[in-house]
């Protein structure tokens, strides 16, 4: 499906974006004239992701983590960079190559209700991605529709149900199977345990860990904090404000944290565990992260930053590699 | 009444049917469609036969009244009960053609606004809101001016005064819906645009296009009343009960019943509509049903 | 120490066309002055509704069943419209956890919040003013006079949540219910409410109904803590003791099921099944299909709330025994 492999692209690299931008030109209010803006929803991103890995990205709401996602997937107009899959660039992909490279890429949503269907039998919900790519035969989608029901641990009739019959986390399970019906190699999942209840979060968060060990699936997980990802993620990516100010292996992120944000990040998440708790005397970011639009220069971090200098309100300070497999953005590293 | 439908209804509708407004709107509408059809065999006369020696003769039940008239005649002697029968035919094909022609044109031109968007969507949305913003009588006048006074003439000029609330409510549906998670599935999963407008969007559209459509259909008779009562609607020796609510009002304070009976007949209708416009809210929408439901078992309980 | 807020028995349901469904089954509970009191549940556990149902504001389709609200022992009214009882909005307020909807859009956040204090503390209007001003200082707000003269949509949603609070404090109430407060937020600004409630408290001397799902936020903020499961508490005490040594294998289930950052495990355990359906609830424990220690008892018999250790209780018949590996 992909015949030309680029060159000098190790196939080590199942997804590759490179200086990834998504501006939104904002409507103007007045009738005429009025000052064009530009919302950087995300703003020179670079990122990979190896076959069986999962990336862990996590911002909070505004941050752009969402946009990123829905970029990769080709689903949000992309500004400026590339995105390769495969080696193949699928930055300017339309029509028909692009219908097909859904079997590829594939994406879990947050919303539980809202992401299904609710005329639809569970069977046609997760059956219709074959139907659509003429994988199969009424007969076989039926048969590969219970196998990937039981895959994430549905009843056997669950099938001929509809999704108003089933839980949060149930339909949770019910669109990871549609997400998986056409055996795609990148999975993107956008919160999807965010909306669920903390006992049934983990059964989700098990069983995408399960997912991966036998399909040998790679997942973008993109989370609002850094508490679940921790237990899936092998490496980690922080964004804020349309930028990634640290990304590394999980180890290193989460037990020598290189910028501000990431570590008030961490701070920010309460243990369960009032011993901990009482003695935590670390008095909480204050503010709130900037606005999107026309961006000022210098570090988005530094309204917030705790540590801030006068280069960080002038200039942008670089991502650079600081530790093996670990890269931050922050002056105060340099 | 409801005994016998309960036999028939899934268990879990029954209580809808105890819904007396929709059982009564219902009523008024099944009887409408059935004099419409049965017109020739339930009227005793001949609507346009005149006959001078009969002429406003009252209702039955006053002095002077008969079985033979039991709604009374008007100034030419003609049968008012029959005039009114014959009368329904009228405003149901005239409610029943325009909202087919408006809905579906307007459903069409929604779905295409709504799903393509951009400069289209832009141009037909001003177009609409031009459209809506200028006086509906007025252009149904200018457009019959042109066309000479007809029923067909009425259709297609109140056909072209309502396609444009079906367009704008179709179009902000298809939006909404465009932008619901299950939607986007069903895009990133590699359905072709046809498959995501017929099989995810349009379902949404049936609840909301078929209330819009009871609700036109009222506003049509009305509007078709308005246009005969001025004479530019339905033409003698046809009928309608709008021509006659226009024909009668010159008779108004010594032979009353040649206003009120189609004038009657017009409120009927506009009532049993709306009863039914009020049932289908409840039924399209789960969250109100339960609230009434709620409300109905508190009170039968206190 | 007399309790401010006892709640006794209390029984609410939904008249539904399916049947009456049981959100709250006989739930008691009390907070003493300045005490603050976790609840903890999952989405429908009957928690907020609980809330709800102090402050006077269930509505149809919910009903109490039984059961009473006393404020320092005298009973509330809990049907229908509360109505201005001299205890609800003054002595104990609420703060939702979405304040975009609980807040008024068409009047500005200095009004409303003036609104509260001319009802209730009978203040003059410039009296009023000023006193919402150290209200907004009070809980955070950057440029209070200013911001006093914006309305809703204009703050921020960690803003917002700032201005509910001031409004819900505007009555000097003595107990204030907090409803989710920090769920909608972001993580960071999350921390700065539960850091400024946990600031007001010790200041003001509050007592506060807390109540969430998160656990990690009950440790951050709360004494004593409950948990609500299917409508029923299952779990009662100090916090520090029942964190430590969880008594209900429900408990148990949602601590190891919360991730945590300060630990390193690869994975999560997670509790199998989901709540039961509050319209089929089973014969025993309504806990028993998802519990590892369910055994033939568990499941004819529903399991009361008794004593287990000084100050806690739990609804198992086999309190304390652990339930996972």
């Amino acid at each position: 499906m992909f015949p030309t492999i680029h060159a000098g692209v190790a196939m080590s690299v199942l997804l590759d974006v490179t200086n990834l931008s998504v501006h939104f030109p904002l409507r103007s209010l007045a009738l005429w004239g009025g000052a064009r803006h530009v919302a950087h929803a995300v703003d020179g991103v670079s990122l990979t992701l190896a076959p069986g890995e999962t990336l862990g990205l996590v911002g909070e709401s505004g941050s752009g983590k969402t946009t990123l996602g829905r970029a990769i997937l080709r689903r949000a107009p992309i500004t400026a960079g590339t995105v390769r899959f495969r080696g193949e660039d699928i930055t300017t992909l339309s029509g028909e190559p692009l219908r097909r490279l859904r079997r590829n890429m594939q994406l879990v949503f947050q919303d539980p209700y809202a992401s299904l269907n609710p005329r639809l039998r569970v069977r046609d919900i997760v059956g219709e991605p074959l139907e659509v790519h003429g994988i199969a035969d009424r007969d076989a989608i039926r048969e590969r529709v219970s196998r990937l029901l039981t895959l994430v641990g549905l009843p056997a009739d669950a099938g001929e149900r509809f999704p108003h019959a089933f839980s949060g986390g149930q339909r949770q399970r019910i669109g990871l199977a549609r997400a998986l019906a056409l055996e795609p190699e990148l999975i993107i999942a956008d919160e999807p345990v965010s909306a669920l209840d903390v006992s049934i979060r983990a059964q989700v968060v098990n069983l995408m860990q399960d997912l991966q060990a036998r399909l040998g699936l790679s997942y973008l997980f993109i989370a609002h904090d850094l508490s679940v990802v921790k237990h899936l993620s092998h490496r980690v990516a922080i964004m804020y404000a349309g930028k990634i100010v640290e990304i590394g292996d999980r180890r290193s992120v989460y037990e020598r944290p290189m910028h501000p944000y990431t570590e008030a990040l961490l701070a920010a998440v309460p243990v369960p565990d009032p011993a901990v708790e009482r003695h935590r005397q670390r008095a909480p970011l204050s503010g709130e992260p900037p606005s999107p639009v026309d961006p000022k220069p210098g570090c988005r971090f530094a309204s917030r930053c705790p540590l801030v200098r006068d280069v960080c309100r002038e200039t942008q300070p670089p991502l650079v590699e600081k530790r093996p497999s670990h890269s931050v953005a922050c002056w105060l590293r340099e | 009444m409801s005994v016998a439908v309960t036999g028939v209804a899934p268990r879990r509708h029954r209580w809808r049917w105890r819904d007396q407004a929709a059982v009564i709107g219902l009523g008024l509408l099944a009887l409408l469609v059935a004099t419409a059809i049965l017109a020739p065999e339930l009227a005793p006369f001949d609507p346009t036969a005149i006959s001078i020696r009969e002429r406003l003769r009252p209702p039955v039940w006053l002095d002077g009244g008969s079985w033979r008239h039991p709604f009374g005649t008007d100034h030419l002697g003609r049968d008012v009960l029959s005039r009114v029968i014959f009368g329904t035919r009228v405003s149901l094909i005239a409610g029943v053609s325009v909202v087919a022609i408006a809905g579906v044109f307007g459903t069409v031109v929604g779905l295409v606004a709504g799903f393509v968007g951009g400069r289209f969507d832009a141009l037909v949305m001003r177009w609409v809101e031009v459209h809506v913003a200028f006086p509906g009588l007025l252009l149904a006048l200018l457009i019959i001016a042109v066309l000479d006074p007809s029923l067909l003439t009425v259709i297609i000029a109140l056909s072209i005064n309502g396609w444009m609330v079906f367009a704008r409510l179709v179009r902000n549906i298809v939006l909404s819906t465009r932008a619901l998670p299950y939607v986007e599935a069903a895009e990133v999963i590699g359905c072709r645009p046809p498959r995501v407008i017929f099989r995810h969007i349009l379902p949404n559209l049936a609840a909301p296009v078929m209330t819009l459509a009871v609700l036109e259909f009222a506003r049509v008779v009305l509007a078709e009343a308005a246009l005969s009562f001025l004479g530019v609607g339905i033409q003698p020796p046809a009928t309608s009960w709008g021509l006659d609510v226009a024909g009668g009002r010159n008779y108004l304070f010594n032979a009353w019943w040649l206003v009120t009976f189609p004038g009657l007949a017009i409120t009927f209708t506009v009532l049993g509509v709306n009863f039914l416009a009020s049932w289908l809210r409840v039924v399209f929408d789960p969250h109100e049903g339960e609230k009434r439901f709620a409300r109905s078992v508190a009170n039968r309980e206190s | 120490m007399s309790a401010l807020l006892t709640i006794e028995d209390l029984a609410i349901e939904f008249v539904t066309r399916r049947g009456n469904v049981p959100a709250v089954r006989g739930v008691s509970l009390h907070v003493t002055p300045g005490e603050s009191l976790g609840l903890v549940g999952e989405s429908g556990s009957g928690k907020s509704v609980l809330a709800h149902t102090v402050m006077g504001l269930l509505r149809l389709p919910g009903r109490v069943r039984r059961g009473q609200v006393r404020w320092k022992g005298e009973a509330l009214s809990i049907e229908g419209h509360a109505g201005n009882d001299g205890v609800r909005g003054r002595q104990m307020s609420i703060v939702f956890q979405d304040a975009l909807a609980a807040l008024n859009p068409l009047l500005t956040v200095g009004r409303q919040i003036e609104e509260v204090l001319e009802q209730h503390r009978n203040l003059s209007r410039s009296a009023a003013r000023e006193r919402a001003t150290e209200l907004l200082t009070l809980v955070g707000i950057p440029d209070p006079a200013l911001r006093l003269r914006g309305y809703p949509h204009e703050f921020s949603g960690g803003m917002r949540q700032r201005a509910m609070i001031a409004m819900a404090l505007a009555a000097e109430p003595q107990l204030l219910i907090a409803d989710e407060p920090t769920t909608a937020l972001d993580v960071t600004i999350q921390a700065q409410i539960i850091y400024l409630l946990r600031d007001l408290q010790a200041r003001l001397g509050l007592a506060m109904l807390f109540i969430t799902h998160d656990l990690g936020v009950i440790a951050a903020m709360c004494d004593r803590l409950a948990v609500i499961y299917a409508g029923r508490i299952v779990e009662s005490g100090p916090a520090s003791e029942v964190f430590a040594r969880p008594a209900h294998p429900y408990t148990m289930g949602l601590l190891r099921s919360t991730p945590r950052l300060d630990t390193d495990r690869e994975r999560l355990t997670s509790v199998d099944g989901s709540p039961p359906e509050l319209l089929d609830l089973p014969v025993g424990c309504a806990f028993a299909l998802r519990c590892p220690l369910a055994d033939a008892r568990c499941r004819a018999e529903d399991p009361r709330l008794n004593d287990v250790a000084t100050g806690r209780t739990a609804a198992c018949f086999r309190p304390f025994t652990p339930a996972w590996p």
